[in-house]
């Protein structure tokens, strides 16, 4: 039985709406443990236990002197699924609306060794790793990174070597680099160098990038 | 005289009223936790009742209290922003703000998202800079004006190009530009200056800037 507000009616004997009143009780308890600490609890009734967001079909209103949470479909590259999404009260700057951010996504990548990937607030998706291989002196390197969750565009891409080259001055410096991205390609990015102009025929390089694209 | 219909946890009154007595009492209470409930959350007479629709947090003076085992999530005012999401560890352990700014396209090839803690990334691409003799450095505007300390700048090359400099030497495509923020203006770091220079005998000469992706980070 669901909650009845017509009862208790004005009669004589509570007797007579006993079971509704009983049930109407029950619905408010039985609704309460949803998520919460339940009324029957010896400590801390009414507080969450956890929060299940029933999804949204239209983004919620938020008035001043609050922030929300909510759930509501979101579209990425791996389709359109719910995701969590925080709205604060007003804008800043005053001219920009107070659209709602995507706080979540779908994924990430915490096992590597040599590829990651989290995501960032805003419907952004971060990738960063490590990447090595054996260069041939004078020979130009160029490795391409293959993102594993590709993002809908791939928007900044980075490269740092790690390892150095002997020149012929006898003192380190750090090979030359770019990270690149091909035009209209968004799970993949090169990093490139001139590579080794001194020093033995073969050496060993690394490097460690990063990576952002939109969801 | 008629009970007001509010919320009212001493009904009934007596143990020996008639039912009729408190019946208004009682169905405004009732009809009270209905609505109450029924913010935030699938209201008690949906099939699927009690879980969240959505959580609104109303703002908090203070940092909520947290005992071992508990996380709290709440919301407070912050000066010059707004109504923000904070978190707090257990044990009334450390307080983070967790959202800090409204997250917009600010402008072609520049985006900026939040870290928790009150921190905002810049990240974007700029497009090769050649210097002249009156110009040899440019700013790289950074929107929203919002920062109040830059705290790290990465630039990384899109191309690997030398630049050639006097004497017929060249400057290796690995030096890297340099860059650090500009002067605040009312107090907000509004761009960073790049440029690339070698130094020389007799001064510094300033060379070509690649192409670059970077990524600022910087404290609100």
């Amino acid at each position: 039985m669901t909650i009845d507000f017509n009862k208790p009616t004005g009669g004589p004997s509570p007797a007579l709406d006993c079971s509704t009143i009983q049930s109407n009780f029950k619905r408010f308890s039985d609704a309460l443990v949803i998520n919460h600490i339940a009324l029957n609890s010896f400590s801390a009734q009414g507080d969450h236990r956890n929060v299940i967001f029933t999804n949204q079909t239209d983004i919620p209103e938020v008035s001043k002197d609050s922030a929300i949470l909510f759930s509501i479909n979101a579209t990425s590259n791996a389709g359109v699924n719910p995701q969590l999404f925080a709205r604060i009260p007003k804008f800043l700057p005053n001219n920009i609306a107070n659209s709602p951010m995507q706080l979540t996504y779908n994924t990430v990548n915490i096992t590597g060794p040599n590829q990651y990937q989290s995501f960032l607030v805003g419907g952004y998706l971060i990738y960063f790793g490590r990447a090595s291989g054996s260069a041939d002196k004078s020979i130009p390197i160029s490795q391409t990174i293959t993102l594993a969750t590709p993002p809908s565009k791939l928007l900044v891409a980075f490269a740092i070597p790690n390892t150095t080259a002997m020149t012929g001055s006898n003192f380190d410096q750090s090979i030359p680099y770019a990270a690149v991205i091909t035009s209209g390609v968004n799970n993949k990015f090169d990093f490139v160098s001139n590579g080794y102009s001194n020093g033995p025929a073969s050496l060993p390089y690394s490097f460690t990038w990063m990576a952002i694209g939109t969801v | 005289m008629a009970k007001e219909k509010t919320y009212d946890p001493n009904v009934p009154e007596k143990l020996s009223d008639a039912l009729a007595v408190s019946q208004l009492a009682l169905l405004a209470n009732f009809q009270t936790m209905f609505s109450a409930f029924s913010r935030n959350h699938v209201a008690l007479d949906s099939t699927d009742f009690g879980n969240h629709t959505i959580i609104e947090l109303f703002e908090q003076l203070n940092a909520i209290e947290t005992n071992v085992n508990e996380i709290s999530i709440y919301t407070k005012f912050v000066k010059d922003q707004t109504e923000q999401v904070f978190f707090r560890y257990p044990g009334n352990g450390t307080e983070f703000q967790f959202t800090n700014y409204q997250i917009y396209t600010a402008k072609k090839n520049q985006f900026f998202t939040t870290l928790p803690g009150g921190f905002l990334c810049y990240f974007g691409s700029f497009k090769r800079f050649t210097p002249s003799a009156k110009v040899t450095k440019f700013n790289l505007d950074l929107l929203p004006v919002a920062l109040k300390k830059i705290c790290s700048i990465a630039l990384c090359p899109t191309e690997l190009i030398d630049a050639n400099i006097a004497g017929g030497k060249t400057l290796n495509a690995s030096t890297n530009p340099s860059a650090y923020p500009n002067d605040p203006t009312n107090g907000f770091i509004s761009s960073i200056n790049i440029s690339r220079k070698l130094k020389l005998v007799g001064g510094n000469s300033p060379v070509t800037v690649p192409a670059c992706n970077y990524f600022i980070i910087g404290k609100v």
